[in-house]
């Protein structure tokens, strides 16, 4: 439950007013009381109406495992997509799609974008959406991202509002700015709980608790709300799913999918998300510096078994950081194939033969690097293991390092590291992808630190790009770009599996994530709590 | 009938039917029990099948550890090498999550994990002189059950130190998902805590993850422990409220149960199946039998309905009725016979016919002999008697006078004849009965003063009117009274009373003579019957036809050596008779 700013500063200002006018230490007791019991009060009622507004359409209640690291962060991802939503929204091929956009128009040499706002969208105050607040509300994260990151929106020259239209003016086109707008979600900029999506704030303490909004403009749920339960881990929450304390879990464990697989009180739905595993390679280092001894290290590695032995066969071969769904992703580029021996004789001709004795420390190698691993993922240690065999058969020898998702956000942006593995976001639409590859004058700094600019100018062709040709000639260089200099070795993309109890029915999504179509989900009997 | 029909129905359902259910019961029950035997013999089987590989699994995994601590001990092997061997084998065998070689002061000498190992060496309270310590199952951090073996390093009491393994139990829990008995049945594996730890229900994985305790497969694996036997059998009902068979058998090592349960629906689906034709074979076997058994106690009683039949047609009186029975056996010459004796039962009654007409010829001619002789007797005399005094005046009166009045007596018999074939013209008038009954004692008192008795009227102060013919009734009174008179012997008493009793009018006439005996009162108003030994026997048949034509009624009531009293009984009329009325 949240209260607005004048509840709060009224609540600030009742002691002060108190302690002028009475001395009487009883009374300021009760008022203490008082102004303690009223948020309480106002809580209950907020419960109430969080508990199905009064019609019998259940509660449907989301199990999240996720760590404490990164709770607060996931569980307001969550909520986001149940009350904000986006201008433009994004198929599985990466493409923008309407969402509260109605439409858009390129003008101006592709330096204007006209967006025409779709008419009778309300927000969940009952105030009517107008370009006029969503403008607002671009301006505000544009401005908030930009505080963040300098380079956040660096094309956007201005947002207004004019009549029904959105009007973004650019310095200079951008291929990626509505994959960039995809990301701001519109809320009222007085209230950034007062959102447009199927789905109202009820509270957010606990945990946060979404219910119906009745007006939404796309239709009316069938779920009286959705309720987020936090886990401190996935097995937590499938254990939760299992005993019924929930009726659907964010993320199943890959090792446990299978055996939930065959259940028919809970359903299984996986899909490929836009992530991938790279072992991301530090160019300068003074060894990986060396695009042959990076091929090598790729041709190297046998992917396929790590695949299926280390991820469990829940995902597929990476052969760079493209979303192979992506529209403009024709095909992929040729392919290291997994020959150690090629990799020796390329090490070989590369000057990187086996030197040294070996200690009682260390083997004799050709040569070391340290690799940080996410160590709050069980599977990554796996992955690692199977990377340091695996170097290790043509005489690279990797020293690994547990790092958290603390410490690798510490040590990547500086480039404190020879390696790291870890899962990287691609997103559909390549926006993230070029913020991750981009080097730092431009790119995001945050991302990694890999002091690699070979993909740069390719980078930023393909932003510049202003027509589907021209886009799928960027993603085709670009692929071709991160084969030829094997910045990192590209596992596998993964798989992720959302399970949900057979109570409620999931329509038919296709390749799409189901929990964007979660106001879609319907009780197909009536739900009974245990 | 009825009886016979149920009788033969018992008989038929004691010599057919009750063997018929009995033996589908007895087969029934016993095909039940041999499916669910032979059911529980073939899951055991499997159960023990299952038991032996998880051991022997674990013996397995026990070997690769003492061949990995084999290769690392005594040898001059450098650290990273250590390291290198634990590391290919948790990545070579899947199922070790984690290797980590312990000194005996419980430092880490080498492991597998790129982190800081999660295991440690066993307690020293433990007991060093097993070959082996196997912890008990938990979930590990991928979410699937793991358990921790250790093996001691070196041959002395105290171990030179520990290789200590995270078994995953993921190949296991498959192992078991993967074990169908039939359609439906499944495994099940519990620790030797009772702790479920696998469930090959997909539906009833929840168990583990819930933490379940005291279910019933939990108390069937303490049963199996309370017994000290290797296995067990029990019929369960699930916490799903399904009912199944369910076997246990014991894990040597670890001391685990493995339980397979099986629904009974499927189990037994052959015995059900069984049971089912048997139950239709059983039925239609009955059904036939009852129709057999219908058709031919029909066919049976056919002939006994047919033969009451006939007999009760006989009874009725229609003598030409015969049965006609088919076949050869007893019933049909019971018929035959049956025919034979009808046969001559009507030769008989014929006979007795032509004998009781003659009989009836006779008394008539004897009667009509008797009533007529001595008229024509008497008119003969007279007329002989008149050729001879013929010029007697007074002479030829009295001989008018004795002609006139025997041919009235043959004409009165002669009427009573014609009275007796047709019904008489009788009026219905009132008339004074009692008046009547003085008339009529007054006329007859010189034949009692003659026969030397005594003629009494006692008559009703009431009057005593009813409907009916003066002259009828006179004759009624006369017939009687003269009766009365001829049949009591001199000295004795002649009664005529009269008495109204309500709105009927009774009339007695009494005698002290003779009695008639029981035997032939019930004839003696028939016609033709008389206790008299000459005359037609008319009278009381004639005087009854009167009575009852002026709607009366007549009985007789007599003791034999006491007298004889008749009784007539008239509606009473409240109409005075005409000439009193005039008078």
């Amino acid at each position: 439950m949240r209260f607005g700013p004048r509840f709060h500063a009224a609540a600030r200002m009742i002691p002060v007013h108190i302690t002028r006018r009475f001395v009487s230490i009883r009374f300021t007791v009760t008022a203490g009381a008082l102004v303690l019991l009223l948020p309480c009060v106002a809580a209950l009622g907020a419960c109430r109406s969080a508990s199905g507004a009064g019609d019998r359409s259940p509660i449907l209640r989301m199990g999240v495992g996720i760590g404490r690291t990164v709770k607060a962060s996931a569980e307001k991802s969550l909520a986001e997509l149940l009350y904000l939503e986006p201008l433009i929204g994004r198929a599985v091929d990466g493409r923008p799609v309407p969402h509260l956009a109605e439409s858009w128009a390129w003008e101006n040499d592709d330096r204007r974008v006209k967006v025409r706002l779709k008419s009778g969208v309300r927000l969940h105050s009952g105030k009517l959406l107008t370009a006029e607040l969503v403008a607002r509300s671009l301006n505000q994260q544009v401005d908030a991202a930009r505080e963040f990151s300098p380079q956040a929106f660096d094309t956007v020259v201005g947002i207004s509002a004019h009549g029904q239209d959105i009007i973004v003016d650019l310095s200079q086109p951008n291929a990626l700015l509505l994959s960039e707008l995809l990301g701001l979600r519109i809320a009222d900029p007085d209230s950034e709980d007062n959102g447009t999506g199927p789905f109202r704030i009820a509270t957010r303490t606990p945990q946060t608790e979404t219910v119906r909004f009745d007006d939404y403009h796309d239709g009316v749920s069938d779920l009286g709300g959705v309720r987020i339960v936090t886990y401190e881990s996935q097995r937590s929450a499938w254990a939760a799913l299992l005993r019924s304390e929930v009726d659907a879990v964010q993320e199943v464990s890959r090792e446990f999918v299978e055996f939930l697989e065959g259940s028919s009180n809970v359903r299984t739905y996986s899909f490929l998300q836009p992530f991938y595993i790279p072992l991301v390679f530090n160019i300068r280092h003074p060894v990986l510096k060396n695009v042959e001894v990076r091929r090598a290290l790729t041709e190297a590695l046998d992917r396929k078994t790590i695949v299926a032995k280390a991820m469990r066969g829940r995902g597929q071969i990476a052969d760079g950081p493209i979303w192979p769904l992506h529209w403009a992703f024709a095909s992929a580029p040729r392919r290291y194939p997994f020959d150690p021996a090629h990799a020796a004789a390329r090490l070989d001709r590369a000057g990187f033969t086996l030197t040294g004795a070996a200690s009682d420390r260390k083997p004799r190698t050709r040569f070391s690097f340290r690799c940080l691993f996410w160590s709050e993922d069980p599977q990554f240690e796996r992955i690692a293991l199977m990377i340091q065999r695996q170097l290790f058969d043509i005489g690279v020898d990797v020293e690994l390092e547990p790092a958290t998702l603390a410490d690798l956000g510490r040590r990547l942006p500086p480039g404190d590291f020879d390696a790291f593995l870890m899962r990287t976001n691609a997103s559909r639409s390549l926006d993230i992808t070029y913020r991750f590859w981009r080097s730092s004058e431009k790119g995001n700094a945050a991302m990694q630190g890999s002091g690699y600019t070979g993909v740069d100018a390719l980078l930023d062709t393909f932003k510049q790009s202003t027509s589907d040709e021209a886009v799928r000639a960027a993603v085709a260089a670009l692929s071709q770009r991160f084969h030829e200099d094997a910045p990192a070795a590209f596992i596998a993309w993964t798989e992720i599996t959302r399970a949900v109890s057979s109570d409620f029915a999931v329509p038919d999504v296709g390749a799409e994530d189901p929990l964007a179509k979660i106001w879609q989900w319907r009780p197909v009997r009536e739900v009974t709590r245990r | 009938m009825r009886s016979i029909t149920s009788r033969i129905v018992v008989l038929i359902a004691t010599a057919a039917v009750a063997p018929l259910l009995v033996y589908g019961v007895v087969s029934v029950t016993s095909l039940r029990r041999g499916t669910q035997q032979s059911v529980t013999e073939a899951n055991l089987a499997v159960a023990r099948q299952i038991s032996e590989r998880i051991a022997q699994y674990f013996d397995n995994t026990r070997r690769i550890l003492s061949s990995v601590a084999n290769q690392l001990q005594g040898t001059q092997l450098q650290q990273w090498q250590k390291q290198h061997i634990l590391r290919n084998h948790a990545l070579d065998f899947p199922e070790f999550r984690e290797l980590s070689l312990f000194a005996s002061s419980g430092a880490t000498v080498a492991t597998s994990r790129a982190i800081a190992p999660r295991l440690k060496p066993p307690s020293s309270a433990l007991d060093f002189k097993s070959s082996s310590y196997i912890a008990p199952p938990q979930i590990d951090q991928d979410e699937l059950p793991s358990t921790t073996m250790a093996l001691p390093l070196g041959t002395q009491a105290v171990p030179e130190g520990w290789i200590v393994a995270e078994i995953s139990l993921e190949e296991l829990w498959r192992a078991v998902d993967r074990i169908r008995i039939g359609q439906t049945g499944y495994a099940l594996l519990l620790d030797e805590a009772d702790r479920l730890i696998a469930h090959g229900h997909p539906d009833e994985k929840r168990l583990i993850a819930a933490g379940a305790t005291e279910t019933p497969e939990q108390g069937l694996a303490r049963h199996l422990r309370s017994l000290n036997a290797r296995t067990t059998s029990a019929s369960l009902t699930t916490l799903s409220g399904v009912d199944v068979v369910a076997v246990a058998a014991a894990v040597s090592m670890p001391k685990w149960t493995v339980i397979i349960e099986q629904p009974k629906d499927e189990a037994l689906a052959v015995a059900h199946r069984l049971e089912m034709q048997l139950t239709v074979a059983i039925g239609l076997a009955l059904l036939a039998t009852i129709v057999a058994g219908s058709w031919w106690g029909r066919s049976f009683i056919r002939r006994i309905f047919a033969l009451t039949k006939v007999t009760d047609a006989l009874a009725a009186g229609q003598m030409d009725a015969r049965v006609t029975l088919t076949g050869r056996d007893e019933i049909a010459q019971l018929g035959t016979q049956f025919n034979a004796m009808a046969d001559r039962l009507v030769e008989l009654q014929d006979e007795i016919r032509k004998q009781e007409r003659q009989v009836m010829f006779g008394r008539i001619a004897a009667g009509l002999v008797h009533d007529l002789s001595h008229p024509i007797q008497t008119i003969g005399n007279s007329c002989k008697l008149i050729q001879r005094i013929f010029d007697d005046a007074e002479y030829r009166a009295t001989f008018r006078q004795t002609v006139e009045r025997e041919l009235a007596t043959v004409k009165r018999v002669l009427d009573d004849l014609r009275n007796i074939a047709r019904p008489m013209p009788l009026e219905h008038f009132p008339i004074d009965l009692n008046a009547a009954l003085a008339e009529a004692v007054q006329t007859m008192a010189p034949h009692a003063e003659t026969a030397g008795l005594e003629l009494r009227a006692e008559l009703s102060r009431e009057p005593a009117y009813i409907e009916g013919d003066l002259f009828a009734m006179g004759r009624v009174h006369r017939n009687l009274i003269l009766n009365a008179i001829q049949a009591t012997a001199p000295g004795g008493l002649v009664a005529v009373t009269s008495e109204v009793a309500g709105d009927r009018v009774l009339v007695k006439i009494h005698d002290t003579g003779c009695g008639i005996p029981p035997d032939r009162l019930q004839a003696m108003f028939d016609d033709f019957v008389t206790t008299k030994r000459r005359g037609l026997g008319l009278g009381l048949a004639i005087s009854r036809k009167i009575v009852e034509q002026l709607g009366g009624q007549i009985r007789v009531a007599s003791e034999v050596g006491k007298g004889t009293t008749f009784v007539l009984d008239f509606p009473r009329s409240a109409a005075a008779p005409m000439a009193r009325a005039a008078g």
